[in-house]
């Protein structure tokens, strides 16, 4: 069918109709069909065709359509914005031009949509695009652009994002910078924290969680302590959750280290306390990976042969951190004679090595 | 105990805002999106919303209209949360049917005061 | 050591679902960080946030997520399978669409089982269809059943299966639509397999796809995950337009819409979502 009579068919009567005519235009592939579907779009009521014309707009896929998606990041319809915010996304290094044109926008709502549609497009391309949001005076251009060049990996703004922790007040911007730091900082960020957060306690509450996560990602083999120190603060609304995921990041950069006694009982009073499944299970292979004290392995012993399904489970996973021959060889044991699937399952597979 | 779904695209956000209302007791979910939202409001009850505009397949608007239009969340009250502050995009927050429109950045204990009075609970 | 934070977990979760309309149970969430474990170490990967980020950033063709698509999901077909979403079905989505189309005297029903695999599924609404609606000998039913695997079309043609397919089917609805037959088989009643028409499609074949209308309901149970996203979203566009309005369509219970289309009204019918093409 030839263009023409495809674009008459946008004015077709039946819903049906309308949406197999915009279809065909998006695989005819032609720059003439791509103003008559932005008029459409204009005064197309039902929301399946709008949802389609967008879909063709996409596969048509020339500089035009790239130019009207920029264009429509200042509409008043959320709609309109947000498809053309996934439409540049998907197009990939070929949007970076007309959105780094559209960082010049006197309306930082409109800076921020580029961020978000360049968080889309993982390259070096759309760095431009965030050199130029980490200038900017709008507090959530500012968040949005830390939030995804922390998510994408991009270090070579550490410096930038460290220099934006130290000086910020505003506790999203904070947060921002705090999680961006933890995707691409390394031992010298961890000054930095430390410079502006001595210690948990005068850490900001809703600030903690972050800082936590900071604790496992840059913590020192002699600052496990703090862990500790951590656990030990029953009054703060200190999420245990957290604290475990940080416990397993440290252990995963430090390997197999020494838990005090007192830490080892903090853990095991952790245990009875009311943590989701997961959690729990977590926590049962993280006590695994210490080194000392010996007890552990008892401990982990015992759960399997008595404790819930959970800490069963949980149990077998921390023995296989362990550094104990003897409990591996006796899962592979068990798995043998275990009914139960899943849990013979991880019985037998303890003989490999952590 | 008052169950919050917390709608965001952006899971810092969403953090955030999880972290600050579990300190303040409420139990809290997510979603990243307003089908997701949507959906996730449809298979169980919340006590309240708080969401997000600017979202990939359904807009905060269009989860709050669509929400309404479920018996279950008539009394509901529904928190916009934008960085938008425009009055249009806030008369657009109020005509989709939520009961507020705070923006972003918000003091968290504003967001926590807020909820807490919509549910009349202080 | 490996670093399974959940935390990242979580990442992993919410982009399988963006990309795959999947979503995670949390009764499965142990079965599927074992598998993903299995996965990292195959290829070299140290942790759930390395993984997450190989997965948003490092997946431009959508491999891994196919990969892991493969990984935690079950690829074996019964009859009466997700039993309560089928009681869903029975019990109220076709209720509604029956009654409006027996007060206007037009009974007609159409039913699309996309992706039939070796036919256990559309047999299995032949066998409900007839035991649940009382006057279906006045009804104009039909169960068009399709996919792209011929060997299995050949295998829903004969319509015999062994026991683990058939062990599902509710003992009352047993003797009524299936034969046994010798060295431990079973085979579909004629009665009740006749209406089923099988065919063979290919969900991404736009023509062919367009040739497919007016159905009151579309079936598309764990078939959607394997696409990558841009397919899911044509395939699911081509549903909506096969759809009468009023109609449903099913997928897997843990599967989800999504971001593919927000067309679709969400409706809770007992414990399951479904979703609904918007009556005129």
């Amino acid at each position: 069918m030839n263009t023409e009579t495809l674009i008459a068919g946008l004015a077709l009567e039946d819903e049906t109709d309308r949406i197999y005519a915009v279809e065909d235009l998006g695989y005819s592939g032609s720059a003439k069909a791509i103003m008559p579907l932005m008029e459409r779009l204009a005064v197309e009521p039902s929301r399946k065709v709008r949802e389609t014309i967008f879909a063709a707009l996409e596969r048509i896929d020339l500089p035009d359509v790239r130019i009207h998606m920029a264009a429509l990041l200042d509409s008043d319809d959320a709609f309109l914005r947000n498809q053309a915010v996934g439409l540049l996304q998907r197009q990939g290094p070929a949007a970076v031009l007309v959105l780094l044109a559209r960082m010049n926008d006197a309306d930082p709502d409109v800076r921020k949509f580029v961020l978000d549609a360049a968080a889309g497009i993982s390259s070096t391309a759309v760095d431009p695009i965030f050199d130029a949001a980490l200038r900017d005076t709008d507090v959530n251009v500012l968040i949005a652009a830390l939030e995804h060049l922390g998510e994408q990996r991009k270090s070579r703004f550490k410096s930038a994002v460290e220099g934006i922790f130290l000086k910020a007040t505003e506790p999203m911007l904070v947060c921002a910078a705090f999680a961006a730091l933890l995707q691409i900082g390394d031992l010298a960020s961890w000054h930095f924290i430390r410079q502006r957060y001595p210690m948990a306690a005068s850490v900001p509450d809703w600030e903690l969680g972050w800082w936590i996560r900071a604790l496992g990602e840059f913590a020192t083999v002699g600052e496990l302590v703090v862990f500790q120190e951590l656990l030990q603060l029953h009054d703060k609304n200190v999420a245990r959750d957290t604290i475990i995921d940080a416990l397993e990041r440290f252990q995963g950069r430090h390997g197999r280290v020494q838990i005090s006694d007192q830490f080892w009982a903090l853990l095991r009073e952790l245990l009875q306390e009311n943590l989701a499944p997961e959690v729990k299970l977590q926590l049962l292979r993280v006590v695994g990976g210490f080194a000392e004290p010996p007890a552990i392995g008892d401990f982990l012993a015992a759960l399997l042969a008595q404790g819930d399904r959970t800490m069963k489970l949980g149990a077998i996973e921390g023995i296989k951190r362990l550094d104990r021959p003897d409990l591996h060889a006796s899962l592979w044991e068990q798995s043998r004679v275990e009914p139960d699937s899943e849990i013979a399952e991880a019985l037998g597979d303890g003989g490999e090595k952590p | 105990m008052n169950k919050v779904l917390i709608v965001d695209d952006s899971s810092l956000t969403r953090e955030f805002h999880k972290h600050i209302l579990k300190a303040a007791g409420f139990a809290c979910d997510t979603a990243a999106d307003g089908m997701e939202a949507l959906e996730k409001a449809t298979a169980e009850k919340f006590q309240v919303i708080l969401t997000d505009v600017n979202m990939q397949g359904m807009d905060g608007y269009e989860f709050t209209r669509r929400l309404r239009q479920n018996p279950e969340y008539d009394e509901v009250p529904i928190v916009i949360i934008s960085t938008e502050a425009k009055e249009l995009d806030k008369q657009k927050g109020f005509n989709a049917g939520a009961n507020l429109y705070l923006v972003k950045p918000t003091d968290a204990n504003r967001i926590v005061e807020s909820l807490k009075l919509l549910l009349g609970t202080r | 050591m490996m670093t399974l934070a959940l935390k990242d977990f979580a990442t992993i979760r919410d982009e399988v679902y963006r990309k795959l309309g999947l979503y995670f149970e949390d009764s499965k969430v142990y079965f599927i960080q074992k598998r993903l474990e299995k996965r990292m170490e195959t290829l070299g990967v140290e942790s759930f946030a390395d993984y997450a980020f190989l997965l948003r950033f490092g997946d431009k063709a959508g491999h891994e997520m196919q990969a892991l698509a493969n990984l935690v999901t079950t690829n074996e077909t019964y009859m009466f399978r997700e039993f309560e979403q089928l009681q869903a079905f029975a019990d109220h989505c076709l209720p509604m669409v029956l009654k409006p189309r027996e007060a206007a005297n037009d009974r007609k029903l159409r039913i699309w089982s996309a992706g039939c695999s070796s036919g256990e599924e559309p047999y299995t609404l032949a066998i409900i269809l007839k035991e649940v609606m009382h006057d279906f000998r006045t009804w104009d039913i039909k169960i068009k059943a399709t996919d792209i695997d011929q060997v299995r079309l050949e295998m829903a043609r004969r319509a015999v299966y062994d026991e683990r397919s058939v062990k599902e089917i509710p003992p009352e609805y047993f003797d009524r639509h299936i034969t046994r037959l010798p060295a431990g088989y079973y085979g579909i009643k004629p009665e009740t397999a006749k209406l089923v028409e099988l065919e063979h499609l290919n969900l991404s074949d736009r023509i062919a796809m367009r040739a497919m209308r007016q159905f009151d309901f579309i079936f598309c149970r764990n078939v959607l995950i394997y696409f990558d996203d841009a397919s899911r979203k044509a395939v699911v566009d081509h549903f909506y337009n096969a759809l009468k309005p009023g109609g449903f369509i099913f997928l897997g219970h843990s599967e989800s819409i999504g971001r593919i289309s927000t067309a679709f009204k969400l409706l809770r019918v007992g414990q399951h979502l479904v979703y609904r093409k918007e009556l005129i």
